[in-house]
């Protein structure tokens, strides 16, 4: 049975009674939730964005009131507690009035449940009228195995969470647990800011010194997680159908943006920005495109007005890390619409990227680099990056920059 | 190569015809009459002679109308299916002298002879023409090959014998009769002809035409009720007329008898502030129901309504049994296009308006078939939208018929709402005691009866599913009160109708083939089971912040307002002052909501162009802590006395417990559920005409 080991599991019922074999049931199986009645200055001020599964009950101190009320209750509640954000979760119902499930899903309309299941409350009690743990939880596994590659979301993150248990419990052992252990951990988060943030840390700042001891954790975090799932054994292999189908690019794109860019970024000069509107030379759309390619005249000036020029800050991370760097190293490009992929120029000095989502287009990074250029500090002072691009992506791109640079010249003849 | 070819009908086809297109006896000579209406007769006489014995009986139609000659009869009445009547309509060229309008356009009539007999003799004159004389022997029929092969000889009489001293007419003699007559068939015949005239006055009288009705077999007609000896009977009567979207018309009158000295008479009008109210015709959606959007023209409902308590019977009705035989044979609501009947609309076996399992709902508010005689009156000029099946059995169920269904029920209800309150005098001061029926029991035989009958086991579980939270809820209502000697609510009245609704459940389910409209009504059953439990459970009372409850409210009615666009108006955030009471939290929640649900409804009802409710509370009421919900709607429909009582609703299809409940808690808290007057309380002037509520709770120290 997978559900979320992390406390992203609600459940919503007036009546305590009601729900307290459910909640032995998942606490047996390690799932801690958050429990609420419905009553209005008991729900959360701002709801929870990872909300994953909501056991509920269609009856929050509703009794005898006309159906429409009892739903516009329960989505009520439910909208306190989840909010608008689309994020994936299911509804389990525990609830008498499973008829009025669809009611809720259409005023849930902008953030509407993945799925929709039914615990069939009334069957899992014995035959005295009281509830059953085993039927409750027979019940469950059931019902869950409809929710099909949404298993695959609540696996990795609860691998997530045990990855992150792993690491605070082998940290936090390094001392014995004693009267002095909270002295000695604060060196060690001391050091381990030091250690990640180099010679950028600022003197005296504390919120600057805990965050980087934080990120400090993120390089072994992830080994770990990796090792983590490499050694995931039992694996329902039914969660995953021989059904690739087709994905459009439309979606294509926003797994590459989610996957390889950062729009929340912090207003600093860090290796990987992209800026807009900087003053550099520019690359040559001209140079760009492959001129065969281009059928009418027409085209040419609907991709002028469609790409938009890019500057892509790939100094190495060390120099910046070590504050090494003396000038900002920037190579210019476009963001070129999927329309005319097929027309870009496919010359070897010509950094050509996958699909990505930007600004509700669809886009792909072209880059010249033979236009690689610095700009000193002032250059871009005021400037702020519109997003950034992960780091894999950046290694990737500083490669074939130098692979470029470094392309031998051979005088040989044909 | 192409070769054409011809349908040759084979003799044995008119038979079929008569036999397959006429229903029954009763329909057959129905439509002889209508033949004799359509021919502008202003009676018809049926003699019924000697008809126990097929072979010895004689049955005879005669009228006094335009009747046929020569011509027409062998170009119309020989002609099968003939749109002669049709097309004179049509083209507007209706020769009746009464501008009549044909009730037997579809050329069919003829066929209801032979399903009364194999042999005919037809005898008509016409003016200033010869006597013409026919005679068929349909057994000829079945013997023949086709049609064409079986001759029908008319004869022209130089001499009238039938219609003397230049008398017109058509006489119809059957005779080797198909079928043999006992007193049942005879009765129901005597029954069906003395309704092809509608009980009440129609738009147009239909120029005295009128049904004689003569049979040797007088011992068999023995004890029946004729109309007018009934009608008086009724203690409920009422006449409507309905155009568009509106009641246009209005009367109700409540009749007793002179033992009810205790009872005075009433009438009311479309004047009445209530029925002004009420005028605008919605379905439960609170959907308009708008007859101009078809042919229907203005139709008018009558309705003579009884009242079939033994007890109350017994104070004016001497012959009880024949009056409910009378009732259960005759009531209904019958359809009278042009002052006569549409078939088989207020038949015992079509319930068109489902009045049956209306009745269900609530049984002892709803007026059921067989307390009704009604007439529904349409006029055949502005209803063509409303198409009569071939087979005469009512009108094909397009959007228009269920239009008019909506309407009529509409109407009733409205009736329905001044009745009950009429009903509810005559109990009080004549009724019996209600008598307890074992629920629980009839709870089980309903699951047994469900669970031999139902093989659908999604349907199965869904009715047992409602059955077992109505006996839950049903036990914890009982048990509570017998312990508590119930806890001071009055719900004596509501556990009666509870009781009656599974009783009645019970019927229907072992009649009816169990379908999703049982479903429906355990359903609804289990709805009003499921509110009276509520209120026995939610009794642990706490110190609540009045305000606090006004805000859960609010936000458990958030998605309904929203979709509404209802603006609330919150007055009390703007209060100081302590508001807290000892209460039960989720009831006077469920007591707000059940005001603001009602609220929801007349605004939209009201078509309120900008919908608002206002809410404030107050101490300003000595010793009480008042909250005061009030909309800019059209106000009460109803005296504010009235819809507090239980099943009493102005909604259509409501089922009047909200404010009933609602009353029950405040009184359970030692409070009141008030309706103020505007000015009473600091209420804006938009709200002037809107309905106000006040629930009005004890201040703490009262309460102590």
């Amino acid at each position: 049975m997978n559900l979320p080991e992390n406390g992203r599991v609600v459940v919503i019922d007036d009546d305590y009674k009601e729900v307290e074999s459910l909640l032995k049931v998942l606490s047996k199986n390690k799932v801690p939730v958050m429990y609420f009645t419905g009553i209005l200055e008991e729900l959360p001020e701002q709801p929870f964005s990872d909300v994953r599964i909501i056991f509920l009950d269609i009856e929050l101190g509703t009794e005898g009131q006309p159906e429409k009320t009892k739903v516009s209750t329960t989505a009520g509640v439910i909208q306190k507690i989840i909010g608008n954000r689309s994020n994936p979760y299911l509804i389990i119902a525990w609830t008498k009035y499973d008829k009025l499930l669809n009611g809720i899903r259409k005023l849930l309309k902008d953030n509407p449940p993945l799925l929709m299941l039914n615990l069939e409350k009334s069957k899992c009690k014995d035959e005295k009228g009281k509830y059953e743990i085993g039927k409750i939880e027979e019940k469950l596994k059931e019902e869950l195995k409809k929710a099909g590659i949404f298993h695959l979301f609540i696996i990795w993150e609860n691998f997530v969470h045990n990855s992150a248990g792993k690491i605070v419990n082998d940290f936090s052992s390094f001392y014995s647990l004693d009267d002095n252990w909270n002295k000695n951990m604060c060196g060690v988060f001391h050091k381990l800011a030091k250690a990640y943030a180099g010679e950028q840390l600022p003197a005296g700042k504390v919120d600057e010194l805990i965050k980087n001891a934080l990120l400090a954790f993120n390089g072994t975090f992830l080994d770990t997680l990796e090792n983590e799932i490499r050694n995931y054994i039992d694996i329902d292999k039914t969660l995953l159908p021989d059904d690739k189908g087709n994905i459009a690019n439309d979606i294509l794109a926003k797994v590459n943006s989610r996957l390889l860019l950062i729009f929340d970024i912090p207003d600093m000069p860090v290796p990987g920005n992209i800026y807009f509107n900087i003053k550099a030379p520019e690359a040559k759309i001209d140079e760009l495109f492959n001129e065969k390619n281009i059928d009418t005249y027409q085209q040419k000036d609907d991709l002028n007005k469609k790409v938009k020029a890019i500057f892509l800050e790939v100094s190495p991370s060390c120099d910046y890390t070590q504050n090494k760097w003396k000038l900002h190293r920037v190579l210019p490009g476009v963001i070129w619409p999927v329309d005319y992929q097929k027309k870009i120029n496919q010359a070897d000095y010509i950094y050509t990227s996958r699909l990505f989502k930007i600004d509700n287009e669809i886009y792909k990074f072209v880059f010249d680099l033979r236009y690689l250029t610095s700009l000193s500090f002032d250059d871009l002072k005021d400037k702020r990056p519109e997003f950034r691009i992960r780091h894999e992506l950046l290694i990737d791109i500083q490669s074939k920059i130098a692979g470029h640079i470094n392309r031998p010249g051979v005088i040989s003849l044909e | 190569m192409k070769e054409n070819y011809i349908f040759k009908p084979r003799a044995r086809l008119l038979l079929q015809l008569g036999d397959q297109l006429i229903r029954n006896e009763s329909i057959a000579l129905l439509e002889l009459a209508k033949n004799s209406y359509d021919a502008d007769a202003t009676i018809v006489n049926i003699k019924m002679e000697h008809i126990d014995k097929p072979d010895k009986g004689i049955i005879i139609i005669e009228d006094d109308g335009i009747g046929m000659d020569m011509d027409i009869l062998r170009n119309v009445w020989l002609e099968p299916g003939s749109d002669y009547k049709e097309k004179l309509y049509l083209e507007g060229r209706i020769k009746s002298k009464y501008g009549r309008v044909p009730l037997g356009e579809k050329g069919i009539g003829r066929f209801a002879a032979h399903k009364l007999g194999n042999e005919i003799e037809l005898i008509s004159r016409k003016e200033n023409s010869n006597e013409i004389y026919l005679r068929i022997d349909w057994t000829s029929f079945k013997d023949a090959k086709y049609l064409e092969e079986v001759p029908i000889s008319i004869n022209k009489r130089t001499k009238s014998k039938d219609f003397t001293d230049n008398k017109t007419g058509t006489k119809i003699i059957i005779r080797k009769l198909k079928t043999s007559w006992n007193h049942l068939m005879v009765r129901e015949i005597f029954r069906s002809l003395n309704s092809l005239c509608s009980p009440c006055s129609p738009f147009d009288a239909p120029d005295s035409f009128g049904v004689n009705f003569d049979t040797d077999k007088t011992e068999w007609l023995k004890g029946l009720l004729l109309w007018k000896e009934v009608k008086d009977y009724a203690l409920f009567k009422a006449e409507c007329e309905i155009e568009e979207d509106e009641i246009k018309k209005f009367r109700y009158r409540f009749t007793p008898w002179s033992s009810m000295k205790k009872l005075q008479c009433r009438e009311i009008s479309e004047d009445n502030m209530e029925v002004k109210k009420l005028k605008k015709m919605v379905d439960k959606d609170n959907q308009s129901i708008n007859l101009s959007r078809f042919q229907i023209g203005r139709v008018k409902f009558e309705a003579f309504i009884f009242d079939r308590g033994s007890k109350i019977l017994s104070l004016g009705v001497q012959d009880k049994k024949g009056l409910k035989d009378y009732l259960d044979a005759n009531g209904g609501i019958r359809v009278y296009r042009d002052g006569v009947r549409v078939y088989d609309y207020g038949e015992p076996d079509n319930d068109w308006l489902n009045l049956g399992i209306r009745r269900i709902n609530i049984p002892t508010k709803r007026i059921s078939n067989n307390l009704i005689i009604g007439a529904v009156h349409l006029q055949r000029d502005g209803s063509k939208d409303l198409i009569e099946k071939t087979n005469r059995e009512g009108f094909i169920e397009n959007e228009a018929y269920e239009t008019l269904q909506k309407a009529i029920l509409y109407t009733l209800h409205k009736i329905e709402i001044f009745r009950n309150l009429d009903k509810e005098k005559i109990r009080t001061f004549y009724g019996p005691t209600p008598s307890s029926e074992p629920v629980i029991s009839s709870i089980n035989d309903l699951k047994n009866i469900v669970d031999k009958k139902v093989k659908d086991g999604n349907l199965k579980d869904e009715i047992t599913g409602y059955l077992k939270r109505i006996e839950d809820d049903y036990r914890y209502i009982n048990e509570t009160l017998l312990k508590s000697a119930g806890a001071g609510l009055n719900l004596s009245v509501v556990i009666h109708e509870i009781e009656k609704i599974i009783a009645e459940l019970k019927k229907v389910v072992e009649k009816e083939n169990l379908s999703a409209r049982v479903v429906s009504l355990v359903k609804h059953l289990s709805q009003l089971v499921e509110g009276y439990s509520t209120l026995i459970r939610g009794t642990g009372k706490k110190t609540e912040d009045l305000k606090k409850l006004i805000d859960q409210a609010i936000f458990n009615v958030e998605f309904r307002l929203k979709a509404h666009k209802i603006h609330v108006i919150k007055d009390y955030l703007q209060s100081d002052g302590d508001f807290t009471v000892k209460c039960a939290r989720n009831l006077i929640i469920g007591s707000i909501l059940n005001i603001i649900d009602n609220s929801i409804w007349w605004l939209d009802y009201g078509d309120i162009k900008q919908q608002k409710i206002f809410i404030s509370i107050s101490n300003e009421l000595p010793e009480f802590t008042t909250i005061i919900i009030v909309d800019n709607g059209p106000g009460f429909a109803m005296p504010t006395e009235e819809i507090t009582k239980p099943f009493v609703s102005a909604k259509p299809d409501g089922m009047g417990l909200g404010l009933h409940i609602t009353k029950e808690i405040m009184e359970a808290h030692g409070g009141e559920l008030m309706f103020p007057e505007w000015g009473e309380f600091l209420i804006p002037e938009e709200f002037r005409n809107g309905s106000i509520v006040a629930l009005a709770f004890r201040k703490k120290e009262a309460q102590k």
